[in-house]
């Protein structure tokens, strides 16, 4: 009992000392796969349980998103809680802690299943894996909205997506544009260096793949992609900056770095500006904190690719909940699109409405 | 039998502290393995892998895993471990910078944040010395905790230095900029402040490890608890402290992170613990505890930092990397086994060590 009594002690001590630190604690989530609720205050914390029903008719949508305590997953659970604040819907937001649990997204699934959603949004981890589990409770009846990334099924209600080929195309296409406006000599030998998060995720996949068929066909013949070095960072930026290091020691004749996610792009940009090297251009994608320093900082030729993520949460809790209630679908895959940002248009309208969340 | 224990009564700390020469000879002969790499990457890359900026930027690069590898070889020599280290980081950058943005003075938040590492230990310490938990089981658990604490204090999104209140972004002489300097500033040569940092600390915990009171206690728990509590240590408390010097360790190591990379993130660290307990291993530290020195680290983390950065330059890719530094890792440790066996400085399995232990400390006593 003492021994109990001194455990609780310690914890306490420890939660009060972080408390300090955030002001506001916020219901958290066990490191794995947690659930953070959020929506209007009275029912927040309790998604319908079988004795209690919920309050009236207020929904409860489901949103697994792909890894919990990551950048570009924040601000979808942004736009995921503000849909449900301006609809008047319970939003739980659940995820995993790698993108690599597929398994763990399964069984996530099945338990906002259980758990008697009204709908569900999902970001799948795996196309191939996921197809089954998304019929299988499509078929069920529960409205399945897709966001991120698509499976090799038909059966779900809507899909917000970003096109990632399209969006590969157009990286290669901003970072050609960068390296001429600089006047980078086209007939003297130049690499560009390549990290990626994982090689297994599709979107990272067809990213590369846009941007190798564009580049093949529009550049010169001496700006080689070092594509059979590509450095896996598994979404660590302090190794992609280590990757990013060692490729500038090693290759006198570097002229780009291409960052096809995020905590890819968050290493090449702080490898850039540790080592000054304001003649690399780079492309990266999504808009960091590092990424909007760097952007404004008009010494460094880079640039980045902008998806509309806030969007996809948004639209997905809203599309849910129209199809909980009885609406139909128009447009089935709805591509949220991308935007290139640089140093030029940073400050434009229509940049700050994306990165904001209009 | 009679043997080892002439052996050990001809060494100038015999008894309990006879291991230290043992750990000595692993680090020279982990020191032989660094130089033929250094070679070979000399070797290899003329001209760029001896290039001052490069040991530079591989200085740099290990200062993570040697920092937290320190602070760990506490625990693997007082025969504990501590899987927690990782994430014990990531919260503890998580706290520094969340305490910087709401414009707390920085010296605050950092002895904030180190107060916070060492009871992160505590809880650790808790958990398998008073409630007998093991320690594997014990920090995996408290691994998860820490983890899910960073995540959920923040809400799983990142807390950027930018943020910090008060000057002009970047100012020279703010808060931001002298965070900033911790981890991320460099000296006029170009050798950044975090490796001075790093071989200062490795220096303290090395003197404290070896030379001090409770240095010889933790190589007396790690080599035998049981006489260890026997002839009067008070192995609790210096088990404690293990664990404190590894939560501490990676709290320092969290500060420097979240300096460098001008951000805190809650994923941040994630299994960097094996990236130390492999340096460590690499650099002659015995697992089973009792053996080994800071310096063992320190090769070790040089030799992880040393292969990883050579085979960057080679232009190795990621998947090959890992079966390279996998295959190494074996090998090593299996060849320093081979040759201490053989020159009969250790007896081959753990649990006859033990038993020596145990009846040479029997025979001094009496």
């Amino acid at each position: 009992m003492k021994k109990l009594t001194a455990l609780v002690l310690a914890l306490a001590m420890m939660c009060a000392l972080v408390a300090c630190a955030t002001g506001d604690v916020p219901s958290t989530s066990p490191a794995g796969s947690g659930t953070s609720t959020t929506g209007d205050s009275s029912a927040a914390n309790d998604p319908p349980a079988p004795n209690t029903p919920p309050a009236a008719e207020k929904k409860t949508i489901y949103i697994l998103v792909k890894v919990l305590g990551n950048q570009y997953w924040s601000i979808v659970e942004a736009g995921a809680r503000k849909a449900g604040e301006d609809l008047g819907c319970n939003v739980v937001i659940i995820g995993t802690a790698a993108e690599s649990e597929v398994e763990k997204q399964v069984a996530l699934l099945q338990d906002a299943v259980s758990a008697k959603a009204d709908g569900i949004v999902i970001a799948p981890l795996d196309r191939k894996a996921m197809a089954a589990p998304v019929s299988e409770q499509f078929k069920a009846g529960i409205p399945i909205i897709l966001i991120d990334s698509s499976v090799d099924t038909e059966d779900y209600s809507a899909a917000y997506l970003t096109d990632n080929i399209a969006a590969g195309r157009l990286a290669a296409e901003a970072m050609l544009t960068k390296l001429r406006a600089i006047g980078t000599p086209e007939d003297k030998e130049g690499v560009i260096a390549v990290t990626v998060g994982s090689t297994g995720s599709q979107a990272i996949i067809d990213r590369d793949d846009g941007f190798k068929e564009y580049w093949d066909a529009n550049a010169p013949a001496a700006w080689k992609v070092l594509w059979d070095e590509i450095k896996v960072n598994d979404g660590d930026a302090q190794k992609a900056l280590t990757f990013g290091q060692d490729f500038i020691t090693s290759y006198p004749n570097l002229i780009g770095f291409f960052a096809p996610n995020n905590g890819s792009t968050v290493g090449f940009v702080k490898a850039l500006e540790e080592s000054g090297r304001t003649d690399i251009t780079m492309v990266g994608f999504d808009f960091s904190a590092e990424m909007e320093a760097i952007v404004r900082n008009a010494d460094y030729n880079v640039a980045t690719v902008l998806q509309r993520q806030y969007y996809m949460g948004y639209d997905g809790i809203k599309k849910a909940l129209e199809i909980a209630n009885g609406g139909t679908v128009t447009e089935k895959v709805v591509d949220t699109g991308v935007m290139v940002v640089d140093n030029a248009n940073v400050d434009s309208a229509e940049v700050q409405n994306v990165v904001n969340g209009g | 039998m009679r043997k080892i224990e002439k052996k050990e009564s001809n060494n100038a700390f015999s008894g309990f502290y006879g291991n230290l020469g043992v750990a000595t000879k692993r680090a020279i002969s982990s020191m032989f393995l660094l130089i033929a790499l250094f070679v070979l990457f000399a070797f290899l890359r003329p001209g760029v892998f001896l290039s001052t900026n490069n040991i530079q930027n591989l200085l740099q690069q290990i200062v993570t895993y040697a920092i937290i590898g320190c602070g760990l070889t506490f625990c693997l020599v007082c025969g504990g471990n501590d899987l927690s280290a990782g994430a014990s980081m990531a919260l503890s950058g998580i706290i520094v910078v969340s305490l910087l943005v709401r414009g707390w003075p920085m010296w605050l938040c950092i002895v904030l944040c180190l107060i916070m590492g060492v009871l992160t230990g505590i809880m650790n310490g808790y958990f398998i010395e008073i409630l007998g938990v093991i320690p594997f089981v014990a920090t995996l658990g408290t691994q998860w905790v820490y983890r899910g604490l960073a995540n959920g204090l923040v809400d799983g999104a990142p807390v950027y230095t930018v943020d910090i209140p008060g000057e002009a972004v970047g100012a020279v002489g703010g808060t931001q900029w002298w965070f900033y300097q911790l981890g991320g500033g460099r000296f006029p040569g170009g050798l950044p402040y975090s490796v001075i940092i790093m071989l200062v600390y490795a220096l303290i915990l090395g003197v404290v490890l070896a030379k001090t009171r409770i240095g010889r206690q933790i190589y007396a728990c790690g080599s035998n608890l049981e006489a260890a509590k026997l002839s009067g240590i008070n192995a609790v408390g210096t088990r404690m402290f293990a664990y404190c010097m590894s939560g501490f360790s990676a709290a320092i190591c969290g500060i420097l992170v979240a300096s460098r990379m001008s951000s805190a993130q809650p994923m941040a660290g994630n299994g960097y613990e094996m990236e130390a307990i492999a340096a460590a291993v690499l650099g002659g530290i015995a697992i089973t505890g009792g053996e080994g020195n800071i310096l063992n680290t320190i090769i070790g983390a040089l030799m992880m930092g040393v292969i990883r950065n050579g085979l960057n330059l080679i232009g190795v890719n990621s998947y090959w990397q890992q079966v390279i530094i996998g295959m190494i890792l074996v090998i090593a440790v299996a060849q320093q086994m081979r040759r201490h066996r053989r020159s009969g400085s250790v007896t081959p399995s753990p649990l006859r060590v033990l038993y020596t232990r145990f009846f040479t400390s029997q025979a001094k006593a009496g």
